[in-house]
């Protein structure tokens, strides 16, 4: 279970090189469960912070949806192909054999400060 | 006016992430009582890592082929001079009356070998052998479903035969369980992956449209930004 939305983005690029770290120092030891989790809180609370300050562009896709899955507020879709539409950037485009998986956790609304999140 | 999709400053972002991590524990870090050189021994592995990835690297696809076509062609010419040094002294001196048709034949093998290691090198960075795989692996994950229920046939059977008890009990299908986690994460295997969140997802019969916001793409080994996403699906 998600804790918050942003715990989502531990998947990523970024978030696998980190737990891959954490996991290496964890198991010499070198720091405890309790250090790696709190940075991994840490991550969440950057992911965030640059979402809402550093990123601010629009894409479109047209694609064809595979299979879908709703688990716990959580969409698991995948796609045959996909053609994303982006800024200043060529279009990007994947053949129908090749799949996309997109994974989405519900958007909390804006209305609540996103800091709140991890007041707890 | 997007910056966001160039790699460089989704480095940049990253570089940022990083950085505020490492400050914003540095404190329950050192209050662990560990040193600050750990924590930087900790970034630096981070930052190894993430660079390992590829996906934040500069610089486009089309420069890969062409920094490695060079070394496929060196072999091709050492197979060229192998088969020179291979012929003995007294062919070669024959040889060396001709020496234009030793030429050309070399430049054909030379040629042959250029072309048929470019079509590997073709094959190998558009993905298709990998391709291929997942297209078999689909194939057979559209089975299993069907393979249980053949093997619930076989087990009842088999209680009444016992000696074909043994056999199905060893065969692959039985160590695939119907229905465990595993079948399900592969179905959505893929090296393509968005991560995001969904402001609203919407269907009408076939057609689905999907607002999502806050978004990391994998797509092609590379990482984009985004913070905003329409899209239009059919199922």
């Amino acid at each position: 279970m998600m804790d918050n939305e942003y715990e989502v983005y531990r998947t990523t690029t970024l978030g696998l090189a980190l737990q891959e770290t954490l996991d290496e120092f964890m198991q010499s030891k070198q720091i405890s469960d309790k250090c790696a989790k709190r940075m991994f809180q840490e991550y969440d609370r950057a992911m965030s912070k640059i979402f809402s300050s550093k990123v601010n562009n629009k894409i479109s896709f047209k694609s064809k949806l595979d299979t879908y899955r709703n688990c716990d507020n959580v969409w698991t879709l995948l796609f045959q192909g996909i053609e994303i539409t982006l800024q200043n950037t060529p279009i990007i485009k994947l053949e129908n054999k090749q799949k996309v998986k997109i994974v989405a956790c519900e958007a909390k609304s804006d209305k609540k400060s996103k800091n709140q999140i991890f007041d707890d | 006016m997007s910056a966001q999709s160039s790699e460089n400053s989704v480095k940049k972002i990253y570089q940022t992430v990083i950085d505020e991590v490492i400050d914003n524990i540095r404190e329950a870090f050192l209050d662990e009582g560990h040193d600050e050189s750990l924590l930087q021994d900790l970034k630096q592995m981070w930052e190894t890592k993430l660079n390992a990835s590829r996906a934040v690297q500069n610089g486009d696809d089309h420069t890969e082929p062409t920094m490695r076509l060079p070394t496929h062609k060196e072999p091709a010419k050492q197979m060229g001079q192998e088969i020179k040094s291979g012929i003995d002294s007294a062919t070669r001196a024959a040889f060396q009356a001709l020496p234009q048709s030793i030429y050309t034949t070399g430049q054909d093998v030379n040629l042959k070998l250029k072309k048929h290691l470019a079509a590997q090198v073709d094959g190998g960075v558009d993905g298709s052998s990998s391709d291929e795989d997942e297209d078999e692996t689909d194939l057979v994950e559209g089975i299993p479903g069907d393979e249980d229920d053949d093997d619930d046939k076989n087990d009842e059977p088999s209680e009444y035969e016992g000696k074909e008890d043994s056999d199905p009990l060893n065969s692959e299908d039985d160590l695939t369980e119907p229905g465990s986690p595993n079948s399900n994460s592969d179905l959505f295997d893929t090296e393509h992956v968005i991560v995001c969140q969904y402001d609203k997802i919407t269907r009408i019969k076939n057609k689905w449209k999907f607002h999502l916001k806050d978004g990391i793409m994998n797509i092609n080994g590379k990482d984009y930004l985004f913070s905003k996403a329409n899209g239009d699906a059919e199922w």
